[in-house]
């Protein structure tokens, strides 16, 4: 991990880094996502899934070493100095960090990338009749999904999907256009290794996957503008829900107007996590309604609870981020 | 014609037909005809013979599936790409990076596949092998097999389960196999995996006669970056084998920088997919050097690396061993030469010590008290952890890690004393790993050090081949127009690209 490159996540003001890890690391619980909103790093969920603790206490400690952070171990908080704020601020400019990405909007990038690659790959060898090759997907998932497309293309769909993806490479810019088609490769395109692309463009290894997490995401929001039958469009997964399995459920009763006795008695799980099925809806979902009457009472029951002090925290954070 | 040769010829055939091979490697043969009269075979093969041709071999011989542990993710991904390039039979991996949902698919579609990879840990869970037991498991494979052996360099206690889950099982054939196994090694493999079985061993000479052994004595880092740099003057292709990540970047680096070489770098932190296609780009000489730490290994068959480096030493024969066998595997001369330093030896002692897991760490771990250590160390952790689940009581595990610390100990002490050598290298190499080793006939082509010869001199001895130029020797990006022509046949219209 190159520590330099966490800079961006932090701030002058003191902010949780355990929080932010499991934040990175994609820990789904209402304490991790309220502190996202907090620090607005909500769209960085998920962003390093694979990201190992000892990687990131490592890389914490080099911040410190370099004067760039401090971190005070009794509430386990990381705040910028000033150097750190200048170093932070060079970093920005050099314009690689992903300030567009969202994972709410543009999905896991991880997943995205695997299926631009293949879907490429997979029309670029059958057009060249290479039939035996080893996919650029490690996914499962991503390789029976882009599997399925692929038998769904005729001939003039592929001609179109070349047709898109080359149209919408040309509304990225000369530089992100570059980047994304030098990392594209088929049995007939051989491609350059990361580490040559990354010399080439004068970053390190680790910058060139956050440079490449910027084009992506303004390849996708492209891609999401074309009709859902284009075959570009389909090669792709964009999020139909941001809220988890269990408190879609819980929300689509609680806007239904479903009194929420019922919905607790009617639930096999625990109110407490009903409730904290609320909250993650309260930070996630843009149309949440604070002042529905209902949930208005249901904070009047019990005010002092961790559901109502959440809730109330939650209100002020969102509020102050569309103040912001 | 005898039944022996009837079958021999019948193998061959096969051989030419489904892998377009014209014969067999030594031991390959003996080992597939043990496992076909219904033989459990541990077979200790030199690197680059060919283990994983016997169980792909095998699939249309043996019913039900086939179960290969393997230490390694990134070996497990290798295997199943092969396999599923050359459309083998239906093959999966098994582990930690699946989501829940492929992972229950693949449990519960066993019968559909033919190859299932997995590391030791997962084939131990309970619901993996609850779904196993339901199922003919054809052939049971324990690649890199010298993890069962405290006395092998890579020990993993989940390893030691093997045998237990060998018997809950039931498969009608095992194969052990491994690279690198001494006596000592071999014993406890047949033992915790065998113990009451009968089993056929090969064991083959580790010697390779075309890879040359060099050692190059250096008093400084600037000495060996300069000798480094004499042997990138030509264009071999060549793989450096450093000792951490951070060295592999910057080693990569310097040489991008200061030579005209195709150079990436290779360690376990890169993802998947860089990793294929740095393998990809090598294999195809698109690269003609990688520099890599010992990630790039096990299950990666570039036939024509005619450079080996240990810029950093490994810590044991053992890994030395397995990490030359990567060179001229296509039979041609290569050269393998290893820096001795004195520095990079104190960093290797002051890294080992570092590492170690003392006993206190242990007392704590079972007792469950905070250790300011295995906070920091997740690694020290996740050794513990495995101890645990192979039932190893705190005296155990503390008595095991002693013992191995001893061995670890002996091995770099025995593998400094051959680095130091000044009699035949490659006869030390097979007195330590043979189980009779032969005489070598030591001759100009075999080994030297740098103090009884220039380096220079002996690279115009060797006068190994050159890369024909097949790229130009600086990367240039292409443009989109350029690649699109390359990919796709029927190109979209100039004017949207």
């Amino acid at each position: 991990m190159q520590a330099n490159l966490l800079l961006p996540l932090f701030s002058k003001q003191a902010r949780r880094y355990q929080a932010i890890y499991y934040l990175l690391t994609g820990k789904r619980t209402v304490s991790n996502l309220s502190a996202g909103l907090a620090y607005q790093l909500l769209p960085y969920f998920h962003f390093y899934p694979k990201l190992s603790q000892d990687d990131y206490q490592a890389a914490l400690q080099q911040l410190v070493e370099q004067h760039y952070a401090k971190i005070q171990a009794t509430d386990k908080t990381i705040q910028l100095t000033s150097l750190g704020q200048v170093v932070q601020a060079r970093l920005l400019q050099r314009g690689f960090w992903p300030t567009t990405y969202n994972y709410w909007q543009d999905g896991d990038w991880q997943l995205q990338w695997e299926r631009l690659l293949l879907s490429v790959q997979v029309i670029s060898n059958y057009q060249h009749h290479h039939a035996h090759y080893t996919p650029l997907a490690t996914q499962p998932l991503v390789q029976n999904e882009i599997r399925h497309w692929f038998y769904r293309c005729g001939r003039t769909q592929q001609q179109q999907f070349v047709e898109e993806l080359s149209a919408t490479t040309a509304q990225l810019t000369p530089n992100q256009a570059n980047l994304l088609v030098n990392s594209l490769r088929s049995s007939s395109y051989p491609g350059v290794s990361d580490f040559q692309l990354s010399l080439s463009l004068s970053l390190t290894a680790s910058e060139l996957i956050l440079a490449r997490v910027t084009v992506l995401s303004a390849f996708l929001r492209k891609v999401q503008q074309f009709p859902q039958s284009a075959p570009l469009r389909q090669v792709f997964q964009f999020p139909t829900t941001i809220l988890s399995l269990g408190s879609t459920r819980t929300y689509e009763l609680w806007r239904s107007g479903q009194p929420w006795s019922e919905i607790v008695q009617h639930s096999y799980q625990k109110e407490s996590t009903l409730l904290e099925h609320l909250l993650e809806a309260a930070i996630l979902m843009p149309d949440f309604d604070f002042d529905q009457p209902r949930l208005q009472q249901l904070v009047a029951a019990n005010p002092e609870s961790y559901f109502g002090q959440r809730l109330l925290e939650i209100q002020e954070l969102r509020q102050g981020v569309q103040d912001d | 014609m005898t039944d022996l040769n009837s079958t021999t010829i019948k193998l061959q055939t096969e051989l030419h037909e489904r892998f377009n091979f014209q014969q067999f490697r030594p031991g390959q043969q003996e080992l597939l005809q043990a496992i076909l009269a219904g033989q459990n075979a541990l077979g200790v093969l030199p690197t680059g013979s060919g283990k994983s041709l016997i169980y792909q071999f095998l699939a249309p011989h043996l019913n039900g599936l086939f179960v290969i542990v393997s230490p390694l993710i990134s070996l497990m991904s290798d295997q199943l790409a092969r396999i599923q390039a050359a459309h083998l039979g239906k093959a999966a991996v098994l582990n930690s990076r699946l989501n829940v949902q492929d992972r229950r698919n693949i449990l519960t579609h066993l019968v559909d596949y033919k190859f299932l990879f997995m590391a030791p840990e997962t084939l131990c869970q309970p619901q993996v092998l609850r779904y196993l037991q339901n199922i003919t498991i054809g052939l049971f494979v324990v690649d890199e097999a010298h993890c069962i052996s405290s006395w092998g360099p890579d020990f993993r206690p989940d390893y030691l389960r093997l045998g237990q889950v060998q018997q809950q099982l039931q498969p009608q054939v095992t194969l052990a196999l491994t690279a690198t196994a001494t006596d000592q090694v071999c014993a406890d493999i047949v033992q915790q995996l065998f113990a009451q079985q009968s089993v056929f061993i090969y064991r083959a000479s580790v010697d390779r006669p075309n890879l040359y052994l060099r050692t190059e004595f250096v008093s400084s880092d600037e000495e060996k970056w300069q000798r480094l740099q004499l042997l990138l003057e030509q264009r071999w292709p060549t793989l450096i084998y450093v000792a951490t990540r951070k060295t592999a970047e910057e080693l990569a680096l310097k040489i991008a920088e200061t030579t005209k070489r195709q150079v990436a770098f290779y360690h376990a932190g890169l993802d998947n997919l860089a990793r294929q296609q740095v393998q990809q780009l090598f294999m195809t000489d698109q690269l003609d050097v990688v520099v890599a730490t010992s990630a790039f290994g096990m299950g990666i068959n570039k036939d024509n690396v005619c450079l080996l480096v240990h810029y950093d030493m490994p810590e044991n024969f053992e890994n030395y061993l397995q990490e030359i066998g990567r060179a001229g595997r296509d039979e041609q001369q290569a050269l393998t030469l290893i820096f001795v330093s004195q520095n990079d030896y104190q960093r290797l002692q002051t890294r080992r010590q570092l590492n170690q897991i003392r006993p206190q760490t242990v007392t704590h771990f079972y007792e469950q008290i905070l250790d300011e250590t295995l906070q920091n160390s997740s690694g020290q952790l996740a050794v513990l952890k495995a101890y645990q689940r192979a039932n190893f009581s705190e005296a155990d595990v503390i008595a095991t890690l002693t013992k191995t610390q001893e061995v670890r100990e002996l091995q770099l002490q025995q593998f400094w004393q051959f680095l130091n050598s000044t009699t035949c290298l490659r006869q030390q190499v097979c007195d330590y790993f043979d189980h009779e080793p032969k005489v070598i006939q030591h001759d100009a082509l075999c080994c030297s050090t740098s103090q009884t010869q220039s380096l220079s001199v002996l690279l115009q001895r060797l006068n190994l081949p050159t890369l024909v130029a097949a790229t130009t020797p600086t990367v240039n990006l292409l443009t989109p127009t350029q690649v699109w022509t390359q990919l796709f046949v029927n190109l979209p219209d100039k004017s949207s690209s």
